[in-house]
């Protein structure tokens, strides 16, 4: 049984915050390790919303500090495959993730098993100075599921015949990945699809498009051009001017005329009134309109879950000059200051501290598994080509929810040096649901390959798409 | 550009004779035009690129040489061709021929360097003989072991040959395509250009394409017995190799391809390197 939980705005910013500050992620599968970028497109970091539930208010929290501040535990909140996170942190404390030592290099370390996936999930060093609160981390949720059979490269990954490939990627044909613009909806339409692109377009059990995007491959395949020219007497033939053209320089073709009387300085005396004389300088300045706001007439302040409102300033300022009407506000007219919590009772001299979620405020249905969401990778034999050459792709794909996911299309927007051979894709599911196969000339004077299901993709259930192309 | 500002001068000195409305609408459209005129001078040139097919063989290569420090121990394949096939001899820095063999043939050089081919027994010319240079501006990285299936192919045709015969120079620019830009450009090849005018710049529109390898010069020069040893190239390593899935001839089958260098007396580089602190 799983719970959705809504995060106040402060505590969401701050769990981006330490997922931004976290820059690698390490993933341990078992059977397996793997890899990925730091930013993987092809993975949702946190699934926040796992539940489509209606929910009441927030849940209820009431605090009180443990006995020792600094020490931390481990609480996991939820189902580990669910890997609902709960951080909290103080309030005016900045959570840093610890980092490994800057001479070790995690992924190797994570091979030897020096580092699990839980060295994260220690107590900041803020924890211990804390005003008499800890904090308590959990493991981040991993970018690949570990339930995953297969360790799928994320969509940066490049599978190449050379360590060379990222430094002269003008000897490789790229296909796969999500190359410039990424992929995106755009007023409903696919947009951003550009060649080498290889991604998968399906629905999850809600009805809400997705696309992921496969990992890269490329192809060691140089192409040379050559460009041609000729010199010689023979044909160097240079026209410096032509027959009959004259130069005029001289200063009778010049007229040119300085004088005053094309000047005319106007200058705006309107407005300005001076007198002079024995009953003194009379200087009219209107300022009975001048307004002056000074400060945020409102400042809606939501701390540790608490609203507070504060008004500081003055709301509204009207200012003259003038003797006869000189009116200042000094005081905002105005004050409505509120320092402390509304509706909270604590106390500084608490010795535990409990949270309680009152679950009876959450209104909603349950869903044990996860949702329909599809991982594909590319393949690519032989990875090292001439031009003439026939590759065969292979493009794996696997449902690793356990919710079904519809209309899935896999499409392949092959680059201009490949080109498809006709009659030779494949679709193969594990339910044996076949598939069609489209091919349209793409703007880039290629082909995109359109692959597509006949049947919902069922949760963890996994297919192959295999074609050829040739290398142009 | 001074004949534009002639004539803005010449409209803005006879304002006092027109209207306003007049003045500026002259005013504008000069100055509309030079600024079109100036805009698409300064887009047509993009920057000042002081390489180009023109300037001395061997001129470009050491200038990236000495940029980046090429390494001496990689060996850059390329394959020669000849339309109608003939004999080739390969120098380097010297006028001793630093080994011969039949065209199509495979020839690993330094990046970096300019070499000399002397090519002759052309079928199609008789009693002809032409000395094209080969300037190796840049290299590959191909997989470990492949590097012979991917050589810098350089491709002479009968036209070439018959141009150089006629006393002018032909210089052919080998680019690696930029796939992005290919596809971008024309994707199917239709309008890039395969020959530009002399008076332009060949190197530049190969960089504006791919990434420029190598220049070839074909041209009716021979070596006389004064001729300076620059003639022959800079001095970089050559080593022939053996054409992937051409049979070698039976007496040449004994022995690995060797590898021949000048002395470092006889090697003059262009280049120069220096010891890292």
């Amino acid at each position: 049984m799983t719970y959705s939980t809504q995060l106040s705005p402060f505590r969401r910013i701050a769990v981006r915050g330490f997922r931004t500050a976290l820059p690698l992620c390490m993933v341990a599968v078992s059977g397996c390790a793997s890899v990925l970028g730091p930013f993987g497109s092809d993975y949702e970091a946190l699934p926040q919303e796992q539940n489509s539930i209606a929910q009441e208010p927030m849940v209820a929290v009431q605090a009180k500090y443990p006995e020792s501040a600094g020490t931390s535990s481990l609480k996991p909140l939820a189902k580990p495959e669910f890997s609902f996170t709960e951080e909290r942190f103080p309030t005016n404390n900045t959570v840093e993730a610890p980092t490994p030592a800057a001479n070790v290099n995690p992924f190797e370390a994570m091979a030897r098993n020096e580092i699990t996936q839980t060295a994260f999930a220690v107590p900041s060093s803020n924890a211990t100075n804390s005003n008499n609160s800890a904090t308590t981390f959990h493991a981040a949720q991993p970018r690949m599921p570990t339930s995953q059979a297969h360790c799928p490269p994320a969509a940066e990954f490049t599978v190449g015949a050379s360590p060379y490939v990222e430094a002269y990627p003008d000897e490789y044909i790229f296909d796969g990945g999500d190359r410039d613009y990424p992929v995106h909806y755009h007023g409903g339409e696919l947009a951003g699809l550009d060649t080498e692109d290889t991604i998968a377009e399906f629905k999850d059990e809600n009805g809400k498009n997705h696309v992921k995007a496969s990992n890269r491959v490329a192809v060691y395949a140089p192409r040379f051009g050559a460009i041609r020219t000729v010199a010689g007497p023979g044909i160097d033939i240079k026209v410096d001017k032509a027959a009959g053209a004259t130069d005029i320089a001289g200063i009778d073709s010049m007229n040119e005329r300085v004088g005053l009387d094309t000047t005319i300085v106007n200058t705006p005396a309107s407005g300005f009134a001076m007198r002079e004389g024995a009953s003194g300088i009379e200087i009219a300045q209107p300022a009975h309109m001048a307004r002056k706001a000074d400060s945020v007439s409102q400042n809606n302040k939501v701390d540790q879950g608490f609203e507070s409102k504060v008004a500081t300033g003055m709301g509204l300022l009207e200012m003259s000059t003038i003797q006869e009407i000189n009116l200042q506000i000094l005081e905002p007219v105005s004050s409505d200051i509120k320092t402390g919590f509304g509706q909270v009772a604590a106390t500084s001299q608490a010795t535990q501290a409990y949270a309680t979620f009152r679950l009876q405020a959450t209104v909603g249905t349950e869903k044990n598994g996860r949702k329909g969401e599809i991982h594909i990778t590319k393949e690519a034999s032989p990875l090292i080509a001439k031009s003439g050459d026939e590759i065969t792709f292979t493009i794996n794909f696997r449902n690793i929810g356990d919710y079904n996911v519809h209309d899935v299309r896999i499409i392949d927007n092959l680059t201009p040096r490949l080109q498809y051979v006709n009659g030779t894709g494949r679709i193969e599911t594990q339910d044996g649901s076949g598939g069609g196969l489209t091919a349209v000339p793409n703007r880039e004077g290629s082909q995109t390959l359109e692959f597509t299901l006949d049947e919902p993709l069922k949760g963890g259930q996994s297919g192959t798409i295999t074609f050829k192309a040739k290398v142009l | 550009m001074n004949l534009m500002k002639t004539t803005a001068h010449n409209i803005a000195a006879c304002n006092i004779k027109t209207s306003l409305p007049f003045q500026l609408t002259l005013r504008s459209a000069v100055l509309l035009t030079a600024v079109f005129a100036f805009g698409s001078t300064v887009l047509a040139q993009g920057f000042h690129q002081p390489l180009s097919q023109h300037t001395p063989p061997g001129q470009a290569a050491a200038w990236l040489n000495y940029i980046r420090q090429y390494d001496a121990n990689w060996l850059q394949p390329i394959q020669l061709e000849v339309q109608g096939g003939g004999s080739l001899e390969v120098y380097s820095g010297s006028n001793q021929s630093m080994g011969m063999g039949q065209a199509p043939a495979i020839v690993a050089v330094n990046a970096g360097h300019l070499y000399r081919f002397r090519i002759t027994n052309l079928p199609n010319f008789p009693g002809a003989d032409i000395y094209p240079s080969v300037e190796l501006l840049d290299r590959l990285h191909p997989p470990a072991g492949r590097e012979d299936e991917f050589p810098i192919p350089i491709v002479i045709t009968a036209d070439d040959i018959q141009t150089a015969m006629n006393g002018q120079l032909v210089t052919r620019v080998i680019y690696l395509e930029q796939p992005q830009f290919a596809q971008t450009l024309d994707p199917l090849r239709r309008e890039i250009p395969q020959a530009i005018p002399g008076s332009e710049n060949a190197l530049q529109e190969a960089d504006r394409l791919g990434r420029p390898m190598a220049v070839i010069r074909i041209g009716g020069r021979r070596p006389s017995p004064g001729s300076p040893m620059e003639f022959f190239g800079t001095g970089g390593a050559v080593q022939l190799r053996e054409l992937p899935g051409v049979q070698r001839p039976e007496e040449n089958q004994n022995g690995p391809a060797s590898v021949q260098m000048n002395s470092p007396a006889t090697i003059r580089r262009v280049s120069a390197t220096f010891a890292r602190q």
